[in-house]
């Protein structure tokens, strides 16, 4: 399987596909069309593991702020997309012919966008934290809440009959633990982690070992409330996205989560049944329509209603034009209990793939398919925004200085430098050695070039490493060689300066030899050498 | 799921005791897991084979991801000896330990096998933990780590095939090799090109390297070959810079998760040895960490260290190492030891590795220095007037040297390392062996005689008791931190910064406004 998913994506990379069309190729290659793999238990830990990561990772992007700034948009379109999509898909189902309960299932299909995708996709384009990419997450949670209350009613349906008190209590229950498990996270972020996080923040392993196991501990407890693992992992990163070191647990929490969520991807295109499907051609075509373009319309209308401005309402509408994994285990159920036709279900894995594909060009491609949009007119049909809408709000750095590593050394070139008035970017992985200097900061391991984009490699003047970590700077020299930025490494050893020189290092401190040479002008100074 | 949950929370509460007490990680996630076990809470079971299987391979690929070919380049010889010699007396000795505790040839075979080794994880830790991974000794310990590694998965490969009979061994080590070959012609060649040429993204870069990864391993099986040769070979593959730069920290983020749920399910499943054999274990730990590092440190003064580096580098290489416990993991997987012999070998290796945060730091170094028997007495005071005093003679100490004796100033150094003392002597440089922080060793020196003393010793607390001690001459003090110089400067010392005229240099040439337009040669070739 990563195999398969490495050679499509790589393969993707030349025909710049978005990694997820890749490996859902890759699984259906390897899965429906060659049969090389079956899916195992442990092939599904992964997956699951992967999504839980991801959702995490998310939880980890949002700060209390941002989530109160887009809770609002969130509720609003969320419900108005939902109730609307569920409508439409139910009336082209049933004009297509299929009965009443197909065609609930169809259009509850049709609901609900991928929240692995979605994040996946913004992750991809570095915009999880801009503010369509808050609205449009905030909107997928909403429908994840819809999404628990459909489950629960289906897990009350009784061969099409419909027990409400059992569903009743369902709901209850669910909300009674949703309400629980945000109390006990929004406490524990308050009151119970910051301490002992702080505590480990020097350790970096310790840091991720028990970032990971909180998040472990959130879903063990979502999953015992009835909750999904997608809104305990949420929930979990949610909490730690409170402290100071949320960013720097994302940078090092991604590359675990890429491998798993490759893993899920591909088990998702293993697992896709398309062979009933491809006989009803048009009824996908058109029901991949309805996701494709109904759903971003209707959510378009409903953000641009709020507020927001046309480019943010169209990226975020955009974003979410794919129905979700979540539909084909709402669909497996109902084909489980009889309820409907396995032929419901290749339609929908069809549809799926289909939208997942499109979507993904939609979102990459959002800002140029925006502008053909606007210069259409057709987003003059839609209300306008209130006062020229919310600005997104960003940091720039440009022909600023980075200093990595604020040991002795790099906080002596970081108050140098700003003494002289330039822009000094500090950046450590320590937030004890970072805290209290008078240029900007940031928390990161600088060997990552997630730390490096976010510190503004590209716009630099130059980078100076004065870690004592080796294979860091001959990494930050090459990093600064394909930038085209100018880079200053410390050398604790001379003998090991083969790959900073080949890498065009422009200056080498060297404090010993320095030291030496600042011994020797006091020598002079006391008269015992000459000059 | 909750297998998972349950396995990062015990992971979570080795990491807290970690970080508390300075214990490495690996026994306290071994310790987690035999608590786990003892605790009668079940549901690990539900993920173990997958656990041990990808937490095996990535260890190991890590391993083999360090065998950097620029780490090995100097002193082939100097690692070649301080690597066979201490595993082959380590091997022979926990062997005959075990013979005479009545332990079958072939198991004892097997655990002196998996003891041979130290373990890189603490080493490295430590290493990182005290500042040492650039000095000389700790690049020299890094190489000796890397090479013991391949060397296990070697001895790994050999135990692999004995069983097949010695026909079984040509075409295990030709797979071994052919497995090896392809991976240095991927280090050398395609990963370079596919590096430079198609410049694959963060995530295509991770999933080039687990594909191959993954391939190699299925490559081992396909030879007949445990998966370790693969994963082994993977990790030789991406070793080389820059791609083990560039990938890093993707390695750093699955080693931290796959090497906690690796050492926690093993020690889940690991017995703890019965009461009988707690004496074959406390001899095998007493070889370990107190046979070891003297063999290492007796061989390294021999290849020419001087006595403190030689002492540092023993200890820092006395444990038994994680790849030892995927050796006993293997053997207990083919049959060759019971579950009892494996817990044995758990728990050796766990124990062993707890004390050396302990004992490899400067203050049991030199304790053991001013414990040598080979330590001289101090010698008699010289009798000098109007010197310069050298206190500590470190990398640079040869080049200060030179520059006092050429402006005509007689010289004594005072040092607490008995080879450097030698050597000076050698070249007729007055010298006193001692700490230079105590008194009697500075009045042998005649410091309050002297013109001036050069103070680079590594703590700022010596220069402090030489400020306290000595008065009216001109005291120069090498420190690191800013805090440390306003401690000299406050006892009326000189403070010598090497960072701030470090920072001075840069701020110059930056100044001179050269940045941009060529490349400075800033190392001084005086000094070597």
């Amino acid at each position: 399987m990563v195999l398969a998913g490495a050679v499509f994506s790589v393969a993707a990379g030349w025909i710049r596909m978005p990694t997820i069309v890749a490996y859902l190729l890759a699984g259906l290659f390897i899965g429906p069309l060659t049969g090389l793999v079956e899916i195992s238990h442990a092939l599904e830990l992964i997956a699951e593991t992967g999504i839980v990561l991801l959702l995490f990772i998310v939880g980890l992007e949002l700060s209390l702020e941002k989530a109160r700034v887009v809770g609002g948009v969130a509720l609003a379109a969320g419900i108005g997309q939902v109730a609307a999509t569920a409508l439409a898909g139910f009336a082209i189902a049933s004009a297509l012919g299929f009965g009443m309960l197909e065609s609930a299932f169809l259009a509850a299909a049709l609901t609900f966008s991928s929240t692995v995708v979605v994040v996946k996709l913004l992750d991809e384009r570095h915009e999880m934290d801009s503010l369509h990419g808050r609205i449009a997450v905030g909107i997928l949670l909403v429908q994840d809440v819809v999404a628990i209350v459909l489950l629960t009613l289906l897990a009350g349906l009784d061969g099409g009959s419909v027990d409400i008190r059992t569903v009743a209590l369902g709901i209850s229950k669910a909300f009674a633990g949703m309400a629980l498990l945000l109390g006990v996270v929004l406490g524990a972020s308050k009151w119970l982690l910051p301490a002992p996080f702080a505590w480990a923040a020097r350790s970096p392993e310790t840091n991720v070992i028990w970032s990971l196991s909180w998040c472990f501990l959130i879903v063990l407890g979502a999953q015992f409330l009835g909750l999904s693992v997608e809104i305990g992992a949420f929930l979990a990163g949610l909490s730690l996205a409170q402290l100071p070191y949320n960013k720097d647990l994302h940078r090092r929490l991604h590359p675990l989560m890429n491998f798993f969520i490759a893993v899920f991807f591909v088990s998702l295109g293993v697992q896709m049944d398309l062979g009933a499907a491809l006989k009803s051609a048009g009824t996908v075509v058109l029901l991949s329509l309805v996701a494709l373009l109904g759903k971003p319309l209707i959510l378009l209308w409903s953000i641009l209603r709020t507020g927001y401005n046309t480019r943010t309402a169209f990226l975020a509408s955009t974003t979410l034009a794919q129905i979700s994994e979540f539909s084909f285990i709402l669909v497996a159920m109902g084909a489980k209990s009889n309820l409907v036709s396995d032929s419901i279900l290749s339609i929908t894995a069809l549809v799926g793939l289909v939208t997942i594909s499109i979507s993904s060009y939609m979102s990459l491609g959002g800002d140029t398919l925006f502008r053909i949009v606007k210069a259409s007119g057709i987003l003059k049909i839609f209300p306008k925004p209130r006062d020229g809408g919310s600005p997104e709000e960003e940091t720039h750095f440009s022909g600023h200085f980075i200093v990595v590593g604020i040991n002795t050394l790099g906080r002596e070139i970081t108050s140098l430098l700003h003494d002289r008035g330039h822009q000094v970017l500090a950046v450590d992985t320590d937030p004890h050695k970072i805290a209290g200097l008078d240029c900007a900061t940031m928390l990161g391991d600088a060997g990552d070039p997630a730390t490096l984009e976010e510190a503004g490699l590209k716009h630099a003047r130059m980078l100076i490493t004065a870690l004592q970590i080796e294979e860091t700077n001959d990494l930050l020299s090459y990093r600064c060689r394909e930038a085209g930025i100018p880079c200053v490494a410390n050398v604790m050893d001379l003998s090991a300066t083969e790959n900073l020189i080949a890498m065009d290092t422009r200056f080498l401190l060297v404090p010993k030899v320095d030291g030496v040479a600042l011994q020797s002008r006091e020598l002079q100074k006391l008269g015992l050498t000459k000059q | 799921m909750s297998a998972l949950g349950l396995i990062l929370i015990v992971a979570a509460l080795g990491c807290a005791v970690s970080r508390f007490t300075g214990m490495p990680l690996v026994p306290l996630y071994l310790i987690g897991g035999w608590l786990l076990g003892a605790s009668g809470i079940h549901g690990t079971e539900e993920i173990a084979t997958e656990a041990l299987q990808l937490g095996v391979a990535v260890l190991v690929f890590l391993a083999g991801a360090e065998l950097n070919p620029q780490r090995l380049r100097s002193g082939t010889r100097r690692i070649l000896i301080l690597t066979l010699l201490p595993m082959a007396a380590t091997a022979g000795a926990v062997f005959l330990w075990a013979r005479f505790h009545e332990v079958a040839t072939p198991a004892a075979i097997d655990i002196a096998c998996a003891l041979a080794g130290s373990s890189t994880i603490v080493a490295l830790r430590q290493l990182r933990r005290l500042s040492q991974t650039l000095e000389p000794f700790g690049r020299l310990v890094t190489a000796i780590q890397i090479v013991q590694d391949f060397l296990l998965i070697g001895v790994l490969v050999v135990l692999h095939a004995f069983p097949g009979g010695w026909n079984a061994v040509p075409s295990i080590i030709g797979g071994t090799l052919l497995l090896l070959g392809a991976a240095q012609i991927l280090q050398s060649t395609i990963i370079p090109w596919v590096v430079a040429t198609l410049r694959p993204g963060e995530e295509t870069l991770l999933m080039l390297m687990l594909a191959m990864l993954f391939s190699l391993v299925g490559a081992s099986s396909f030879f007949g070959l445990p998966l370790v040769v693969g994963a082994f070979a993977a990790g030789i593959s991406i070793s080389r810079f820059p791609t083990s730069g560039l990938l890093r920290v993707q390695i750093a983020a699955l080693g931290d998760f796959f090497t906690a749920l690796f050492f926690v399910v093993l020690g889940y499943f690991a017995d703890i040895p019965d009461i009988s054999q707690w004496p074959l274990a406390v001899g095998l730990i007493a070889i370990i960490v107190i046979g070891r590092p003297l063999i290492t440190a007796i061989l390294a003064r021999r290849c020419g260290l001087t006595a403190r580096p030689a002492i540092e580098c023993g200890l820092l290489t006395g444990q038994a190492g994680e790849i030892g416990l995927v050796i006993a993991l293997a053997a207990l997987g083919a049959g060759h030891i019971e579950a009892e012999t494996f817990g044995l070998v758990a728990l050796v290796t766990a124990i062993s590795m707890m004390p050396t945060p302990f004992l490899a730091t400067e203050r049991v170094t030199s304790w053991i220095l001013h414990t040598l028997p080979i330590r001289r007495r101090t010698k008699a005071h010289l009798r000098t007037r109007g010197h310069v005093i050298m206190l500590g003679f470190g990398a640079a100490g040869r080049w200060v040297l030179k520059e006092l004796s050429d402006a005509g100033h007689t010289v004594v150094v005072v040092d607490d390392d008995p080879a450097i003392i030698s050597q000076l002597e050698e070249m007729n440089v007055r010298c006193v062996l001692g700490c230079g922080s105590e008194k009697h060793v500075l009045d042998a020196a005649g410091a309050h005689h002297a013109k001036a003393i050069l103070c680079s010793m590594r703590r700022v607390t010596d220069a402090e008791s030489v400020l306290r001690l000595v008065h009216g001459i001109p005291i120069l003090a090498r420190v690191f931190e800013a805090s440390d110089a306003e401690r000299v400067r406050t006892l009326g010392g000189i403070p010598v910064m090497n960072s701030l005229a470090s920072a001075q240099r840069f701020i110059n040439w930056l100044d001179s406004g050269t940045d941009s337009s060529h490349k400075e040669n800033p190392a001084p070739t005086t000094v070597t």
